[in-house]
């Protein structure tokens, strides 16, 4: 059996920037190889990975999980060995201050995002949010000892790796969205061949952060599946957000209702969870469900997809907090869905 | 006997101790194992703090203080809400920039557990809001529980927290560290070492030295004040931490020290006029000796000086701080070769008091 | 280079109405190119048929402008912006129609450049009332900034509109090269990407190519006060990492950056924070292509003066043919 824990853990540790996935290719393809029968690289820096039910022109079910993570982008090299960056993917500037960095050049270093002292701000300036370009990494090195090692253009990534909390949980930097890529493969390594009723593509895709389409689109026009599962993290319950758009941690997976995706599809996700004794919890996301399926569902003549979340804490934040029943919850209600004949006999 | 760590190895121990201010046991504890054999007499400090004697020979009536605090900036648990996250009160000021996202522990000296400060996701954060900052009231602490009932099991209201964050070497040849409470652990590491290396000495200095680890710096109720109503020094040195602002496209003016460039060397600061001939006399030994050292250049900041020099029948003093970047957050950053700079600057001032006495 | 640059610069063509220029290049590609043809929305794409990896360059022909919307009692002309449009920049200017009709792009009388918007706008074309002015205009016509060429000092020059007939004149002149690339070359002029980068999503979806590269024009940090940017005038062709619209293929980046060097064409890193180009499209088509882009380092984009450095966009052109020339994998 895989420990959730641990593949989580194993996941975050690959650098995964977003438009710098490729960096941990041959990590990535080491650690999954073992649960599937294909793997490899689309163009776009998808990886796509294969598990076959054995059978001629089965259908295809297509399990998307972005693979990317947020982070930052070299956009020059200063005296004094300091940094300018621009984000890749939506980053919190509420957090950004002594923030911890490692820069990703011809080798890995490690940084600190400066902070401003309290004598050098303005009253009231510390309720203020500097912009990006206002914000610079200190690297320890002198402008020409960085320069030989870090190019503008480089990628930057957060520097927590995974710790435990209490219970199930654990925090750390791209919880999103490795959490479901974890939940994705557990899937995909406990179902039983002989009971697939369809091969399995999951996708680790690339490029989500920043375009919310990225590298599962092309990827999708090539594997051409019947139905696609798209697998994200969603908000969890907290002060200050709508129990509309967030679901409890703890309480299992949760699936998105939204004009977007397949309802059809939706209700026999929460049937087969329901029929095998466990319940998912809903989201409502009426015009976008903020995850690859909006701009999948339009791929190619269409794509019946729907949404199933992992709540998160901190999204965004390089201590995103999850819970890992919840991921074992999605990866289970995945299991079924594999093993479902039924899902593929309705009209689309 | 446990192995006495000295240099990084000290400094990454204490700073990876629990003590925030009012909690400062732990940091206490691992003082007095590291200073195990180096003094004559330990003082007793109602204050929870460590005060530690080594005498002299007997030819001066005079009293050197040396001072260094122990804590750190910190939380405290005010609330533990229905579904398991805690609120809290910051004891650091309320820039909440670096706070938000942040790993803490909470707990107390006898138990710790981890948490996270969580906020609500920015992409609910509405559009023309996204330039401010968080809230004090909008910051809570999740350690992972999923109820109130849970949460008791580990943290109490009252109950302390300090960031958690790695002791990280980094930069070109290793040459900066990277750790909370660098503010100032870094302090007490060099009065350790200067304990180890004048009790081992044969010859006695002629006045009696009190090293005093004192609590409670960072609240501003020093602790400092009473130990040094205790000890009623002639003369006290200090050792801090100082912002640095040195980093790129801060205008020269504004620069408070650099870092690499040995220890700053306070005129005055808001709490405290330095006494002109102590500060001489650092600078003048630093010169003698080729040992770097800088006056600090931004009447900013202040530090134990303004309780210890107002106590009791009044002290001259001087400061030696760390130059230290982004300090009061998860990230102060120092030079190595700091550390060694003003543990040089110090013990030569303190021969050189032993000259003049 | 330069030359077809001052044709391209004379013939009008905002989004939607790139007829006329198409058909310019399109006189020119047949000369050096196999098959040149346009597609349903009008993007030229001509074809150099070869062995190899199918290799695309892109560069739009379209320009931002305006369009007529109505015309009042007092013959002014109302219209709506097409593309992203600075009024700050444009008020005051003299504008152009198709027909050679001339114009004055006037603000309300009083108002404040924080409130410039296209409704406040009209364009004075000295018509003195609505019937004169209909004779010369009409609703759904569309117009520009009136278009300029001027040399600066050394090897700068200032007009409109350099984006993006320069990426345009750059492909032009790559052309002339054709017998000695080493792909499956595709050259498209792609139509309406001021207005959302519309027409190099058809194009590369019908091309299907393996690699895909944009050229157009890019910011840069060294004119007055501008934003920090690592790209400047005069330092070589800009070899785009990200924009806003796009995260281009790191692999292709990398060996546009060794084809760079190897023939000694001086290059930069570019990223840019803000814009987006044809390549985000090409990208994203169908399965999807390796993408980059080829920056020509501009200053005061969309504005009736747009710098540029010639030897910049030299070392585009050589970039494009070194690259043409380079059995891709």
């Amino acid at each position: 059996m895989i420990n959730t824990k641990e593949l989580i853990g194993q996941l975050c540790n690959i650098m995964s920037v977003t438009g710098y996935e490729h960096r941990g290719a041959q990590e990535l393809t080491e650690l999954i190889s073992p649960y599937f029968d294909h793997v490899y690289e689309a163009v776009g820096g998808t990886y796509v990975a294969v598990k076959y039910c054995g059978r001629d022109a089965a259908p295809r079910l297509m399990l998307d999980a972005h693979f990317d993570e947020i982070g930052m982008i070299v956009t020059d090299i200063l005296p004094g060995g300091y940094l300018s960056f621009s984000h890749m993917g939506g980053l919190d500037r509420r957090i950004m201050p002594a923030s911890e960095v490692y820069i990703y050049g011809r080798e890995k270093i490690y940084g600190v995002i400066c902070s401003k002292p309290p004598h050098l701000q303005k009253p009231g300036e510390s309720k203020k949010l500097p912009a990006l370009d206002e914000m610079l990494i200190d690297t320890g090195y002198s402008e020409d000892e960085l320069r030989k090692i870090v190019s503008i253009g480089d990628g930057i990534g957060f520097y927590e790796s995974t710790a435990e909390l209490l219970g199930n949980r654990i925090c750390g930097r791209s919880m999103d969205n490795k959490a479901c890529c974890a939940a994705a493969i557990i899937a995909a390594a406990n179902v039983e061949r002989e009971k697939m009723a369809c091969d399995l593509y999951v996708t680790l895709s690339s490029r989500e952060e920043e375009s919310l389409a990225g590298g599962c689109v092309t990827a999708a026009y090539d594997i051409r599946p019947d139905i696609a599962i798209v697998t994200d993290v969603t908000f969890s319950r907290f002060p200050g957000v709508d129990d509309y758009e967030s679901a409890k941690m703890g309480e299992g997976a949760s699936v998105s209702l939204s004009a977007v995706t397949d309802r059809k599809l939706t209700n026999r996700l929460i049937y087969l969870a329901e029929n095998a004794g466990f319940k998912l919890q809903t989201t409502v996301d009426a015009e976008n469900t903020g995850t690859n399926a909006t701009a999948l569902t339009l791929c190619g003549d269409g794509i019946p997809c729907a949404v199933v979340s992992v709540p998160l804490s901190c999204m965004h934040t390089y201590n995103e907090i999850i819970d890992t029943s919840d991921v074992e919850a999605a990866a289970k209600l995945f299991m079924l869905a594999v093993c479902d004949e039924d899902i593929f006999r309705e009209e689309y | 006997m446990k192995k006495m760590l000295s240099g990084t190895e000290l400094l990454r121990s204490l700073c990876m101790a629990f003590g925030p201010s009012g909690c400062e046991e732990n940091v206490a504890l691992m003082i007095k194992e590291n200073i195990k054999g180096c003094y004559d007499e330990l003082v007793p400090d109602r204050m929870g703090g460590v005060i530690a004697l080594i005498r002299g020979n007997g030819s001066s009536e005079e009293r050197l203080m040396l001072s260094a605090h122990m804590d750190e900036v910190g939380f405290m648990i005010r609330e533990i809400c229905e579904d398991g996250l805690l609120r809290f009160s910051s004891m650091m000021g309320s820039d909440t920039r670096i706070m938000a996202g942040r790993r803490v522990s909470v707990g107390n000296a006898d138990m710790q557990v981890r948490g996270v400060i969580a906020l609500k996701p920015v992409h609910t954060v509405e559009r023309a809001d996204r330039g401010k900052a968080a809230t004090l009231d909008e910051l809570y602490i999740d350690i992972g529980a999923s109820s109130r009932e849970e949460a008791e099991k580990y943290v109490k209201i009252g109950d302390y927290g300090t960031f958690e964050s790695d002791f990280v070497e980094f930069g070109e040849g290793g040459k900066l560290i990277k750790a909370k409470a660098l503010d100032d652990r870094l302090g007490c590491a060099v009065m350790i070492e200067l304990m180890r290396e004048i009790y081992t000495r044969e010859e006695r200095l002629p006045f009696d030295v009190y090293f005093a680890f004192t609590c409670r710096e960072e609240l501003g109720v020093s602790g400092a004040r009473c130990a040094s109503h205790k000890i009623r020094p002639h003369k006290a040195l200090i050792f801090e931490a100082t912002a640095v602002a040195d980093i790129h496209g801060v205008p020269e003016v504004s620069k408070v020290a650099e870092r690499g460039c040995g220890g700053a060397i306070s005129i005055m600061d808001r709490s405290t006029i330095y006494d002109r001939d102590m500060v001489d006399m650092l600078l003048e030994t630093a010169k003698a000796k080729n040992i770097p050292c800088q006056i600090k250049k931004y009447v900013s900041g202040g530090n134990d000086a303004g309780h210890i020099h107002k106590a009791a029948h009044g002290t001259k003093c001087a400061v030696i701080s760390a130059p230290c970047g982004y300090i009061h957050t998860a990230s102060d950053v120092i030079a190595k070769e700091d550390y060694n700079s003003i543990y040089s600057l110090a013990l030569a001032a303190i021969e050189r008091m032993g000259e003049d006495a | 280079m330069l030359n077809y640059l001052r044709e391209l610069i004379k013939i009008q063509s905002v989004s939607g109405a790139e007829k006329n220029i198409a058909l310019y290049i399109k006189s020119e590609m047949e000369k050096y190119f196999d098959e040149c043809e346009t597609d349903a929305l009008g993007n030229l794409i001509c074809r150099k048929n070869g062995s190899g990896k199918k290799l695309l360059f892109c560069a739009h022909m379209d320009e931002i402008g305006f369009i007529v919307t109505t015309i009042d009692d007092k013959g002014f002309v109302h219209f709506a912006p097409v593309g992203g449009i600075d009024f700050v920049a444009a008020a005051y200017a003299s504008v152009a129609f198709a027909n050679g009709t001339r114009g004055v792009m006037v603000p309300e009388a009083g108002l404040k450049s924080d409130d410039f918007k296209a409704e406040k706008f009209v364009v004075d074309i000295g018509a003195k009332d609505k019937k004169q002015a209909e004779r010369l205009v009409k609703t759904g016509d569309t117009f520009a900034l009136v278009p300029s060429y001027t040399r600066l000092r050394g090897n700068r020059i200032c007009g409109r509109p350099i984006d993006d007939k320069i990426g345009c004149a750059i492909l032009m002149a790559a052309a002339k090269e054709a017998d000695s690339f080493k792909n499956n070359t595709t050259f498209v002029f792609s139509v309406q990407e001021e207005v959302g980068i519309r027409g190099s999503r058809v194009a590369a979806f019908n091309c299907r190519p393996d690699y895909g590269i944009a050229l157009d024009v890019t910011s840069t940090g060294d004119g007055h006060g501008s934003k920090p940017m690592a790209v400047s005038l005069g330092e070589g062709a800009a070899v785009k990492i990200k924009d806003a619209s796009v995260i281009c293929d790191s692999e292709l980046v990398r060996k546009m950056g060794e084809i760079a060097e190897e023939n000694n064409i001086k290059w930069q890193r570019e990223v840019l924070t803000a814009g987006g180009t044809d390549t985000a499209s090409l990208q994203l088509a169908a399965s999807g292509c390796r993408a980059g882009c080829i920056s020509v380092p501009t200053r005061y984009i969309h504005t009736a003066n747009e710098e540029i450095d010639c030897s910049d966009a030299k070392a585009c052109l050589d970039l494009v043919v070194a690259i043409a020339r380079t059995e891709l994998e």
